[in-house]
């Protein structure tokens, strides 16, 4: 008798049950090859759940490291010149210590009030900046946990209602990616929530914006913003597989009510699938903030184009407008709509509105 | 045997001093010299301080209720405990939760919030350990079968019961920030600071008065009245701000007048000490904590007053009013524990002598601290009202602050003194009997 060993002997028997014991098994790990498979994998983290995951562990820095003991972070009406702070405003902090408060500064709306670089050498070396400061280094702090820490002061300033309720006051467009509206934070004013971008506009810097956009805009839109720029009122670009569609006029309703912001995302990472290049690489935030100053007069405001479409409504609006030195069609082929008048003048936006209901009154 | 939970917390309590104090000397030391971290990788004046206020609230003052409780309790009553061993571990638990969490606050993982907030988790594990001391001595309260008459008994067990009850509102995290966080401070912080602090430093009093022969006269009942309206006032005015009602202003009002008659209970007091002989280590330190938490009180009801309280409440004049309150209380209860702890040891504290000489250096280092605290304050205040920029007045406030280091300093041997002499008072009971009760 073998006993049921299994020897050289006495090979083990392959009966029917052993098959299907091995095509169950393969058909399972097939089964769960294709599961794994079907299994989507997890998404690249979204910037923005990153970002407020970061801003969320730097406001564990900032507690944990006790900046409380010395800094606010509410908006003090002593500081606003608005009188002497009411007995119960420390309500309102974010967390409130009797005692040392006054030593800091209140940090609530130091959002984009300093570069990364300047915060970084106040958290490292505040005595370099300040001779004399009591607040102490924090140098013993990782790179990590001082980033956190510097990404939870600049977006301590986020309104109630986070990133929706900034796109929804700054009635920024649905196409703006979320990591754009994010990097304009710096630019909150956290008591409106408006977005203040920083569209300067002295005569000096136009003239260095028009020299930007008539070297490297005005070739494809054109001197005036009407996409008739020598690349493109050729017909064709010479030796093109097919024929290139011309940019939009910046009269186009698509221009219509257009933010600085989606203007400033599309000069700083431009259009796929069309010719206009990202100048992001090229061009500084500067400079692209002063593109859109000067884009921005290229584009009629709402007023103007009322005027347009009343003065080519009928022989009577025509004469109404030339009777009252209305522009005329051949006039705004030459030249963009008052833009040497607003040279020399204040650009804000509104300024434009002014101009052009003057002139058609 | 049974007093072996007292013993451990009487030692945790000048165990906690000392560690509380380093970290409060270092504060001191990175606000005058803050280039010290530069050098050094050290924790910041704000884990610091942080960890200072952590442990002298969480480690010496609640320590120190617990050890006049467990020690004074079980005699008033004539009961014991349901399990010593029980007791005991409890004490200890309660001093590794306190270590640990300090550790964390070190490591830079504190809660950030006002007063002497543990980070989170152990700020629960805080409060299910207050939870089951105030079991362990309601059941103490529960096996007695003496009705004592004695005022103490019912002001040391409110004392070490009342925190159970009121600290979940003080769990940093679960409030939130703005007015919810008032809430937060004055139910659970303040009302902790005089209704378990305070009542426990008034019961050490009256327990020090009626132990004198002849026996003085104790101040009437309105003192007791106006502590009790004090610690309902807490609880009151946070939901008041919760519902951000109008009644506000009049509970203020009320506050101050509470304040008013504590301290007329107080002025008795001193009045009392001031004609009796005040001799001993024990007597003098009661005296000057006395006159601390007195003056305390009525810098309290001076800081109700809208303009005053503006003009001061954010200024280190709040940090001094904080030490001299708390630091009486801590006072007031080392001097009760130079007169309790030779009922455990059963026998006359040894070391007398230099106990005074630590109370001298105890009493003038927090008096310093005080001193420069309330200057550097009155220097913030100024500057506020005159509308001066920081770098105006920030040299003066940084060399204001080598006073409190100073005081520190004159403090610690103090300390240490009084902590070895404790020590060893405790080292040295008749651990061959039982002192359960009966010794009153």
């Amino acid at each position: 008798m073998n006993d049921g060993k299994i020897t050289p002997d006495h090979p083990p028997r392959i009966t029917n049950a052993s098959y299907l014991f091995a095509w169950k098994a393969t058909a399972f790990l097939i089964a769960l090859i294709l599961l794994a498979l079907a299994i989507p994998s997890e998404p690249p983290p979204s910037p923005v759940g990153s970002k407020l995951k970061m801003i969320r562990r730097g406001g564990a820095v900032y507690d944990g490291e006790g900046c409380a003991n010395c800094h606010s972070m509410m908006v003090r009406g002593v500081d606003r010149g608005m009188g002497i702070t009411a007995t119960d405003d420390l309500m309102f902090a974010r967390s409130d210590y009797p005692g040392s408060v006054r030593i800091g500064t209140d940090l609530q709306n130091i959002a984009g009030r300093y570069p990364e670089i300047l915060m970084e050498i106040r958290l490292t070396d505040p005595n370099a900046l300040h001779p004399g400061t009591v607040m102490p280094s924090y140098a013993h702090l990782s790179d990590t946990r001082r980033a956190q820490l510097i990404e939870f002061l600049e977006r301590s300033a986020l309104i109630p209602g986070g990133l929706e309720a900034i796109r929804a006051m700054n009635s920024i467009e649905a196409a703006v990616p979320d990591e754009v509206v994010i990097s304009m934070y710096k630019y909150l004013d956290s008591e409106t929530g408006l977005i203040i971008t920083p569209l300067r506009s002295s005569p000096e810097l136009m003239i260095a914006a028009s020299g930007i956009y008539n070297s490297r805009c005005a070739v494809c839109h054109g001197i005036t913003g009407r996409g008739d720029g020598p690349f493109y009122s050729q017909g064709n670009r010479p030796g093109a597989a097919s024929p290139l569609v011309p940019p939009k006029s910046y009269r186009s309703e698509d221009f219509r009510d257009i933010t600085d912001i989606k203007l400033y995302w599309r000069i700083l990472e431009g259009v796929p699938g069309t010719g206009m290049p990202s100048w992001g690489g090229t061009l500084s935030e500067d400079a692209i903030w002063l593109l859109v100053k000067y884009v921005r007069l290229l584009i009629p405001d709402n007023a103007w184009r009322q005027l347009e479409e009343t003065s080519s409504a009928g022989p009577g609006g025509e004469s109404a407008s030339e009777e009252d030195g209305g522009i005329e069609e051949g006039e705004e082929s030459n030249q963009s709509p008052g833009i040497s008048d607003e040279l020399d003048s204040d650009l804000s936006p509104g300024s434009l509105d002014e101009i052009t209901v003057e002139g058609g009154t | 045997m049974a007093q072996d939970a007292a013993r451990a917390y009487w030692r945790f309590t000048v165990i906690w001093l000392i560690i509380g104090t380093v970290f409060g000397i270092f504060s001191a030391l990175s606000l005058f010299v803050p280039e010290f971290h530069t050098s050094h990788p050290l924790p910041g004046f704000g884990r610091l301080v942080a960890a200072h206020r952590a442990s002298m609230v969480h480690g010496v003052l609640f320590s120190g209720v617990l050890a006049l409780a467990y020690t004074l309790l079980p005699r008033l009553t004539q009961a014991r405990t349901k399990s010593s061993r029980f007791s005991k571990i409890l004490a200890v638990i309660g001093f590794l939760i306190v270590l640990f969490g300090i550790l964390l606050i070190i490591l830079g993982y504190g809660s950030g919030r006002e007063y002497a907030d543990l980070p989170a988790g152990f700020a629960i594990l805080y409060w299910f350990y207050l939870m089951a001391v105030a079991v362990d001595l309601s059941i103490l309260l529960l096996n007695s079968t003496v009705v004592t008459s004695h005022p103490t008994t019912g002001l040391f067990y409110l004392a070490a019961v009342l925190p159970a009850i009121v600290y979940p509102f003080a769990l940093p995290h679960w409030w939130g920030a703005g007015l919810f966080d008032a809430l937060r401070v004055w139910v659970s912080w303040k009302t902790i600071f005089i209704g378990s602090f305070g009542t426990a430093a008034i019961g050490a009093m009256i327990f020090y008065l009626g132990s004198l022969k002849p026996r003085p006269k104790l101040p009437s009942g309105a003192f007791l009245f106006g502590i009790g309206i004090i610690i309902c006032l807490g609880p009151l005015v946070g939901i008041t701000h919760l519902l951000d009602a109008p009644m506000w202003g009049g509970l203020k009002v009320l506050g101050a007048f509470a304040g008013v008659m504590v301290a007329a209970g107080f002025l008795i007091l001193i009045r009392i000490f001031w004609r009796g002989e005040i001799k001993g280590t024990s007597s003098l330190l009661f005296f000057a904590g006395l006159c601390g938490l007195g003056y305390t009180v009525v810098q309290g009801i001076v800081l109700t007053i809208p303009p005053i309280h503006t003009a001061f409440h954010f200024t280190a004049n709040t940090s001094a009013h904080a030490h001299i309150a708390l630091g009486s209380i801590v006072m007031i209860f080392l001097s009760a524990g130079i007169l309790v702890i030779p009922i455990l040891s059963r026998r006359d504290f040894i070391g007398m002598k230099q106990t005074l000489t630590a109370s001298g250096l105890l009493i003038s280092g927090l008096i310093l601290i005080f001193m420069f605290q309330t200057s550097a304050g009155v220097l913030q205040a100024t500057a506020f009202i005159n509308g001066l920029s920081v770098t105006d007045w920030l040299p003066m406030f940084r060399w204001l602050q080598l006073g409190v280091l100073c005081g520190g300093l004159i403090m610690l041997p103090g300390i240490l003194i009084l902590a070895v002499t404790f020590i060893r008072n405790l080292g040295s009971q008749d651990r061959g009997t039982d002192s359960g009760g009966g010794e009153m």
